[in-house]
């Protein structure tokens, strides 16, 4: 059965100038990206600092423009659309934010809040507004009598749900969660998991879920893709990215998590070294600085991305079924 | 059982602010044994931070207070010392690493320099010789090239890195316990695996005791051999490291761990805590967690329950245990 593709990320392309003048030096944020979003689904976008997910998803929902590349949006090329010819579409794509203290204004009321991408979006009526805005307040689960409410006066996970009802007022198709439980303590991030699987359920919602933590990534998605300093390492499955990791990044990634009653910590891999800077990214495979099974050709020659089969795709040079000897 | 190094006893912080006095610490009392690592865990709000600000007597005063209780270090009562005294405990027998490893190093000056301060004005060392020490240091905590490293300002640092020459200053005059506040919860998680991994190899090597500061129970798993768990200024369960994780006791204890996704889990949806953490100003009566409490009983709403000890070493501050529970 084929899915339809509501996204596709063609060989994006995001590089950023640095150095001041003079200088022509450039920051690769993204180097070359290619992935679709099917309908429906949620894909998981996990990477550690400056690995380029947030550029990604920014870069979806045209709220920066690329050096290169392509993006679609179910059947246009929205690559160089104007802010005009965004418009119609910015109802269908809508983004929750990290920081549900800074992504608020201050000085508005949880109605005027929820109600602006209504107004936005041309309901008029005032009887109408605050109805739907009740709606949709009981939908993320914040109690009625808080709609003339300010921001200051809530807790960061009842932001967080402000948010949430503000992406999903005009019923979009996409939305993409930078981050949306990083800046919540454990209990409320549960809470706002779960209430995020839900509206899918009940919304049909495709979501592009942005994430540093293996452990929600693996919760919500169905599908991973794991980058690495601007480029795709692995993609996949949820099963396969968690059962069978092919790329020396993700196994890495996966064994570093601290979970409770595992004995990873004993046996971890503990990759040596930082991040390298994307102003000047290592040779051949950008992740060879690092990776335990790194050889010359590594340095050298960057990796082609092995089909490993049922959409499973890996970016090394010994992650192919000959290369088992290797290992 | 081994001696003792640090003993809190009923230990109260309190915070007066424009909406009145807040608890942050609420009669805490704990024990710290020589070389082990007692780990905090709570959320925001439970006071595991307080708790260390207290033991440091880094309180910002007037504003918080120690209004009450004992934190006796090696037997000696710190609450009592003056600011001058206490001036030489930290870094020379308490040390501490903070959260954000950017604002707690100095921009101006040398990475170097900071370390060497150090040396500098406990040990009385010249200049020069504690730029020797420093770079000491720098090799003891894996930074790479640390002749070179020595003369960089902090911002030419990683986060890592950053965190990395926290932990030598902390560590420069091998103190007997060291308190680490969320040391790497603003780092990357291949980083953060190689911090925890250099801590658990410096405490093996140097037999510094830890009061490792966390809202993530696996790192708590990892690292921690004791471990309380703090709800709204209060321990609600302690005990050690293995009863804590595969018996725990108190329902927020058992709904903090269910509430985290795990990699070895396939569950469709996170069973979570009901509500919010209550504000310090209005805390519940009765029980503090009864509000979010799926055993609570009436019981609950009125009687402050007492942190019993349900199995010997392992504590639990839910009536679930007492005799009035079991009485209906």
């Amino acid at each position: 059965m084929e899915q339809e593709k509501l996204v596709q990320v063609k060989n994006l392309k995001k590089y950023y100038p640095v150095g001041g003048m003079g200088k022509k030096k450039v920051a690769k944020a993204l180097d070359g990206v290619s992935f679709d979003i099917y309908a429906g689904e949620t894909l998981g976008l996990v990477g550690e600092s400056g690995c380029g997910k947030t550029t990604v998803g920014r870069a979806i929902l045209r709220l920066i423009s690329v050096t290169e590349g392509e993006i679609w949006f179910e059947d246009q090329n929205i690559t160089n659309y104007s802010e005009k010819q965004m418009r119609p579409l910015r109802s269908q794509m809508q983004i929750i934010f990290q920081d549900p203290y800074g992504c608020l204004d201050p000085r508005k009321t949880v109605y005027d809040l929820i109600a602006a991408p209504l107004k936005l979006h041309g309901l008029k009526d005032r009887e109408e507004l605050r109805s739907r805005v009740l709606e949709l307040m009981e939908e993320v689960g914040l109690r009625a009598d808080y709609i003339d409410r300010y921001p200051h006066e809530f807790s960061g996970g009842q932001r967080q749900r402000i948010g949430i009802a503000r992406a999903i007022a005009i019923n979009p198709r996409l939305i993409v969660c930078d981050e949306p439980v990083s800046a919540l303590d454990v209990s409320v991030q549960a809470q706002v998991i779960n209430l995020i699987r839900k509206l899918q359920k009940e919304h049909g919602l495709t979501y592009l879920f942005i994430s540093h933590d293996l452990r929600v990534i693996k919760h919500l998605c169905d599908r991973i893709v794991v980058m690495y300093l601007g480029t795709i390492v692995e993609s996949g499955k949820k099963e396969d990215i968690y059962r069978t990791p092919a790329h020396p990044y993700t196994k890495a990634l996966l064994s570093a998590v601290p979970e409770i009653g595992s004995d990873m910590g004993k046996t971890r891999t503990i990759l040596q070294g930082d991040i390298p800077s994307p102003i000047d990214p290592p040779e051949g495979c950008r992740f060879h600085t690092r990776c335990p099974v790194a050889t010359e050709k590594c340095a050298k020659e960057i990796p082609p991305c092995v089909d490993l089969g049922g959409g499973h795709f890996c970016c090394c040079h010994y992650c192919g079924n000959d290369s088992e000897n290797i290992r | 059982m081994g001696e003792v190094l640090l003993e809190v006893k009923d230990l109260r912080t309190q915070f007066s602010t424009e909406h009145g006095i807040a608890p942050a610490v609420d009669g805490i009392s704990f024990q710290l044994e020589k070389g082990k690592t007692l780990g905090i865990v709570g959320e925001s709000g439970s006071g595991k931070s307080v708790t260390s600000l207290s033991i440091m007597r880094l309180l910002q005063e007037p504003a918080g207070r120690i209004a009450g209780g004992q934190i006796l270090f090696k037997g000696e009562d710190l609450v009592k010392l003056s600011e001058k005294e206490m001036q030489n405990i930290r870094g020379a027998h308490i040390s501490m690493i903070f959260q954000e490893p950017m604002t707690a190093l100095n921009p101006v000056y040398t990475v170097g320099e900071q370390i060497a301060k150090v040396f500098m004005v406990r040990q009385k060392m010249k200049k020069k010789q504690a730029r020797q020490k420093a770079i000491e240091m720098l090799a003891l905590v894996g930074i790479p090239s640390p002749e070179t490293r020595v003369d960089n300002y902090p911002h030419q640092l990683s986060g890592g890195m950053r965190q990395r020459v926290v932990i030598a200053i902390a560590l420069a005059c091998n103190p007997e316990l060291l308190i680490a506040d969320e040391p790497t919860t603003a780092l990357d998680v291949t980083i953060q695996a190689q911090i925890l991994e250099l801590m658990k190899n410096l405490q093996k090597k140097l037999k510094t005791s830890m009061i490792m500061i966390t809202h993530d129970l696996g790192i708590i798993y990892e690292m921690a051999d004791e471990v309380l768990v703090m709800y709204c200024g209060q321990i609600v369960e302690s005990g050690s490291m293995q009863e804590v994780f595969h018996h725990m006791l108190h329902p927020y204890t058992e709904g903090l761990m269910h509430s985290i996704p795990r990699l070895s889990d396939e569950a469709e949806e996170l069973s979570t805590i009901e509500g919010i953490v209550p504000s310090l100003y209005e805390l519940p009566k009765g029980c503090r967690f009864h509000p979010r409490c799926p055993y609570a009983r009436k019981l609950c709403q009125t009687e402050e329950p007492e942190l019993l000890e349900v199995s010997p070493g392992h504590c639990s501050r839910c009536h679930r245990y007492s005799d009035m529970w079991k009485e209906g």
